[in-house]
C-alpha cells in the first residue's frame, strides 16, 4: 500500500496585498515523481518552497507524513535552478556537507558521498572547487548533494532551467536513473512541458495567477522514456494543450494591468 | 586525497591541509614589477649626479638610504631614531586597526543580519563614511592633548566605517537560497552562521579590512604631523621640514610606502590568494556558487 | 526567489527615503541636546546641537565673524574642484597614455607604480617647502591624491574598449584627433567618472588634511584646526557637521547626478 507522502489541502498563499495562489488541493505518494508545471509566476515555485518550509504558509494546510510543514528540515531535499553550492568546499565537501550536519562519522559520510558522485557522473572531480566547473557538472554536484543525505522528499526547482539545450537532454536522461536508483519521492517544477513527461509519473498544471490545480494528469509510461516515443508526445500534446490555455490567460491578464 | 574533519564541538566542517601556491611562480611575478622601478631609480640617481635635478627638492637614491643608514647606525643624538619612529607608526595603526576590526566585525554581522536595524543605522552610517577621520583631529587634541591616545583613535575612526560597512554589505549579499540549503540539512542556526554567513561574507570582508587597513595608515601619516609628540614616520618628515632636511623627508616616504605596501600585498595578498582567488578563480566577489 | 514581484508602495517608499533619515539623525541629536542641558554629559566636551548650530548660524551672519563660513566653504571647494580638474584633464591624459602608446606605458607605469603606495599626505612637507604655505600647495595635494584613481579607471577604460570601435573609426578616414575625441573620450567616459569619484573621496580626505596642516586663513579644515588652539567646540563641531554634509553630498548628491547623465543614460556598467 503506497503512503500518502505530501498532502495540500486548500493551500492559498498572499504576499501583502498580492495572492499567489488561491486553492491548491492535491496529494503525493510515496516514491511518486510529480513534475508541477504552469505558465510564468503562477506560483509553482512558491508551492515548491511551502513544501519546503521556506516560506510560510498563509491559509490551507500543508502536512508532509502525517505532519504539518513548520519550516525546513532534513526530509526535505532541496536543489535549486542557480545549484546554490558552496565555493569554499570541493565538490566532495559540498556532496558531504548534510552527512557532516547530521554528525555522520566522516568516513562513512565519505564512502555515501562517493557513491553518488559516482553515479552523477563527477568521478575525478572530488576535489575540484565549483568555480572551475561547468553548469551542468554544478547541477549534479547539487543533485547529488541532494542525494546523499538521503531525505524522504527531494525538491526541485526548475533544475534544468540554467542549462543549454545539450546539457539538458544528458541531465534528464542521468536524472531518470538516479531516481530509479534512489527510489525517493520527487517533486520538480518546471516550465518544459517535455522535461515533466519525460521523467514524471504524474503532471500538476497549476493555472495562471491566483493559481489553483487545474489538472492532474497521470503518465503511465515505463522507464526510460524516448522523446521520440509516439505516446510521450501524446501526453506531451495534451499538456501542452492544457497549459496554453493558461498561459493565454495569463498573458491577456499582464496586458489589462499593464494598460 | 584529502579528508574532510567534522568538528562536532564547533559545528564548523573544514578541510585539512591545502597544498600553497607555488613560490618560483611568485618570483618571476616580483621581478616584472621591479626592473621597471630599478631601472627608474637608477635614472633618477643619474639625473641628480649630474645635476638634473635639484638635489636639495629631490635628492638622489643613494643619498635617501645613506640618510635612511645615518639615522639607523650613527652615533650622536639620532641614533636609532629611524627604528623608534617606524616601531612608534606601526604600533599605532596596528592597535587602531585591531580594535576597529574587534568591534566592527560582530557588529556589521549583527546589523548585517537583523535589516530592520540597519534600516534605522544606515543614515547615518552613510554620512560618516565619507568623513575624512582627521576631522576628529581638533575634538580630539582639544579632549586628549597631543600623543598617542589622539593618534590611534583617529585611525581607529579611519578604519571602523569602510570595515563596518564592508561587512554589513558582505553579510547581506549571501543569499537567501543558501541559507536554505543548510537549513533543509537539518542545520542549526550556528551551523548556519559558520556554514554560510561566514565564509559567505568573507571576501567582502577581507576587502573591507583591506581598505579598512589603508585608510588607518593614510590617516595615520596626516595624524602624526597634527598630534604626535616625538615619533613616528609622519613627525620625523614633518619636523624634518624645520632643517629643510628633504633627505629625511624621502627617507620617511620611501618607507611609509614601502611598509603600506608590505600590509596590503603581505598580509592581505596572502589572505586573499587563499579565499576569494582559490574559491573563484579570480578576484570577484560574490556569494554562492 | 519567489516569482512574483510586489509593486512599491508610494507610501512605504516616501517613508524610506524621507522619514527615515529624518529621525535616524534626529533623534539622536535631540537625545544629545537634552543631555547636555541638563548637565548629564560634559557640555564642553559636548556642546548642546543648538549651541553648535547657532555658532554656524552667526558665522554666516552679518556679524564680528561676517559670512566667514562662506569663505571656509568657498576656499574648501575651490581647492577641491581646482585639484580635481587638474587630476581630471592630466590623469585622463596620462592614462591614455600608459594604455595606448609603448612609450606612455615605459615612462609612466613604473613611476605610478613608484608613487602610488605613498600616502598622499606625506607629500606636504616637501611640499611646503617648495611652495610655501595656502592654496598652491593644498591645490597640488588634491591633485595628488585623486589622480591615481583616474589614472587608472581611464586605463581600464582604454583595456575594456573594443579594438573594433578603432576600426571602424580608420575605416572612416577619421584622423588622429578625430579618433582622440570622437573615440576615445567618449569610450572611457563611464570609467573616467568612476576615476572621478573616487577620486573625489579621497580629495575630500586629503584636501581637510592638507588644510589643517597647510593653510593660513580660510578652508574648513583650516577653520577646525584653528579653532581647536582656541578651545572653541562649537565651531569645530560646526565644521565636522558641515566637512560631513559636503563631503557626502560630493560623493553621492554631485557625483551620482554626473553618473545618471551619462553612465546610466548609455546602459554601461562599470565593474571595480
Amino acid at each position: 500500500m503506497s503512503v500518502d507522502k505530501i498532502v495540500a489541502q486548500n493551500v492559498s498563499m498572499r504576499f501583502g496585498d498580492v495572492l499567489a495562489i488561491r486553492d491548491a488541493t492535491c496529494t503525493i505518494r510515496e516514491r511518486e515523481f510529480v513534475a508541477i508545471i504552469g505558465p510564468s509566476g503562477c506560483g509553482k515555485s512558491t508551492f515548491l518552497y511551502l513544501i519546503a518550509g521556506f516560506e510560510e504558509i498563509t491559509g490551507g494546510t500543508i502536512k508532509v507524513n502525517d505532519k504539518p510543514v513548520t519550516g525546513p528540515g532534513p526530509d526535505r531535499g532541496i536543489v535549486f535552478q542557480e545549484f546554490v553550492l558552496f565555493p569554499w568546499r570541493t565538490v566532495m565537501e559540498n556532496v558531504t556537507l548534510g552527512l557532516d550536519i547530521q554528525k555522520v562519522p566522516a568516513e562513512e559520510a565519505r564512502r555515501r558521498a562517493q557513491k553518488w558522485i559516482t553515479l552523477a557522473g563527477l568521478g575525478g572531480f572530488e576535489d575540484a572547487y565549483p568555480s572551475t566547473l561547468s553548469g551542468g557538472m554544478k547541477q549534479r554536484v547539487a543533485i547529488a548533494r541532494a542525494l546523499t543525505y538521503d531525505p524522504e522528499v527531494i525538491l526541485l526547482d526548475e533544475p534544468f532551467g540554467a542549462l543549454d539545450v545539450q546539457t539538458k537532454n544528458y541531465m534528464i536522461r542521468d536524472l531518470q536513473s538516479l531516481w530509479t536508483e534512489a527510489n525517493k519521492t520527487i517533486v520538480m517544477v518546471t516550465h518544459s512541458v517535455s522535461e515533466a513527461v519525460l521523467l514524471a509519473d504524474r503532471v500538476l498544471i497549476f493555472g495562471a495567477r491566483p493559481s489553483s490545480i487545474i489538472a492532474d494528469i497521470h503518465i503511465d509510461l515505463p522507464h526510460p522514456r524516448s522523446a521520440e516515443d509516439t505516446s510521450v508526445k501524446a501526453y506531451e500534446q495534451e499538456v501542452t494543450r492544457i497549459l496554453s490555455a493558461e498561459v493565454d490567460k495569463s498573458m491577456s491578464m499582464e496586458r489589462r494591468a499593464a494598460a | 586525497m584529502k579528508q574532510a574533519s567534522a568538528s562536532a564541538q564547533t559545528g564548523i566542517i573544514a578541510p585539512t591541509s591545502r597544498p600553497a601556491w607555488g613560490g618560483g611562480q611568485a618570483l618571476v611575478q616580483l621581478g616584472r614589477f621591479l626592473v621597471p622601478i630599478a631601472a627608474l631609480l637608477l635614472i633618477w640617481e643619474v639625473a641628480v649626479r649630474g645635476g638634473w635635478i635639484a638635489a636639495n627638492i629631490f635628492p638622489a637614491p643613494s643619498m635617501v638610504f645613506a640618510r635612511a643608514s645615518e639615522l639607523i647606525f650613527s652615533t650622536g643624538p639620532d641614533r636609532g631614531m629611524l627604528l623608534t619612529h617606524i616601531a612608534a607608526s606601526l604600533y599605532r595603526a596596528i592597535v587602531a586597526f585591531g580594535l576597529s576590526v574587534l568591534i566592527a566585525i560582530p557588529l556589521g554581522f549583527l546589523l548585517g543580519l537583523l535589516p530592520r536595524v540597519y534600516k534605522w543605522l544606515s543614515p547615518i552610517l552613510s554620512l560618516m563614511l565619507p568623513l575624512p577621520a582627521v576631522a576628529w583631529t581638533p575634538i580630539l587634541l582639544v579632549a586628549f592633548g597631543q600623543g598617542d591616545r589622539t593618534i590611534i583613535t583617529v585611525c581607529f575612526l579611519g578604519a571602523f566605517f569602510p570595515v563596518l560597512y564592508s561587512t554589513i554589505q558582505g553579510v547581506r549579499s549571501v543569499s537567501r537560497q543558501s541559507i536554505w540549503v543548510i537549513q533543509s540539512m537539518g542545520g542549526t542556526r550556528r551551523h548556519v552562521l559558520l556554514n554560510v554567513l561566514l565564509p559567505g561574507s568573507l571576501p567582502a570582508l577581507i576587502s573591507g579590512l583591506k581598505l579598512g587597513m589603508a585608510h588607518s595608515w593614510r590617516t595615520l601619516v596626516a595624524a602624526e604631523m597634527l598630534a604626535a609628540l616625538s615619533a613616528g614616520l609622519g613627525y620625523m618628515i614633518f619636523a624634518a621640514r624645520s632643517y629643510m632636511d628633504v633627505s629625511t623627508m624621502f627617507v620617511g616616504i620611501a618607507l611609509l610606502a614601502l611598509i603600506g605596501m608590505a600590509i596590503e600585498y603581505g598580509i592581505f595578498g596572502v589572505l586573499e590568494q587563499n579565499t576569494i582567488r582559490k574559491w573563484h578563480g579570480s578576484s570577484r566577489i560574490g556569494g554562492a556558487a | 526567489m519567489s516569482a512574483i514581484s510586489l509593486p512599491k508602495d508610494g507610501a512605504v517608499d516616501t517613508f524610506d527615503r524621507f522619514i527615515v533619515p529624518l529621525i535616524s539623525i534626529g533623534l539622536p541629536l535631540v537625545l544629545w541636546e537634552m543631555l547636555a542641558r541638563s548637565g548629564a554629559i560634559n557640555n564642553f566636551l559636548f556642546p548642546a546641537p543648538s549651541e553648535i548650530f547657532g555658532t554656524l548660524w552667526a558665522k554666516t551672519g552679518t556679524d564680528i565673524d561676517a559670512g566667514v563660513m562662506y569663505s571656509h566653504v568657498y576656499y574648501s571647494m575651490f581647492r577641491l574642484l581646482a585639484g580635481l580638474g587638474l587630476a581630471t584633464v592630466l590623469g585622463t591624459l596620462i592614462g591614455i597614455l600608459i594604455g595606448l602608446t609603448k612609450w606612455g606605458r615605459f615612462i609612466f607605469k613604473p613611476l605610478l607604480s613608484l608613487f602610488m603606495p605613498v600616502p598622499t599626505l606625506a607629500w606636504t612637507p616637501i611640499l611646503l617647502l617648495l611652495m610655501g604655505v595656502d592654496n598652491k600647495t593644498t591645490i597640488f595635494i588634491v591633485f595628488i591624491a585623486a589622480s591615481f584613481e583616474v589614472i587608472l579607471n581611464v586605463i581600464a577604460g582604454i583595456e575594456n574598449m573594443n579594438v573594433k570601435v578603432f576600426w571602424v573609426a580608420r575605416s572612416m578616414g577619421a584622423s588622429r584627433l578625430q579618433i582622440f575625441f570622437k573615440v576615445i573620450i567618449p569610450g572611457i567616459l563611464p570609467y573616467l567618472i568612476t576615476g572621478v569619484k573616487l577620486g573625489s573621496g579621497y580629495a575630500w580626505r586629503a584636501l581637510i588634511a592638507a588644510e589643517m596642516l597647510a593653510a593660513s586663513s580660510y578652508g574648513l579644515g583650516f577653520m577646525i584646526y584653528e579653532a581647536s588652539e582656541f578651545m572653541d567646540m562649537t565651531t569645530i563641531y560646526g565644521g565636522l557637521i558641515t566637512i560631513a554634509l559636503l563631503g557626502y553630498i560630493i560623493e553621492n548628491v554631485l557625483m551620482g547626478a554626473l553618473e545618471k547623465r551619462t553612465v546610466a543614460k548609455w546602459g554601461v556598467q562599470v565593474e571595480r
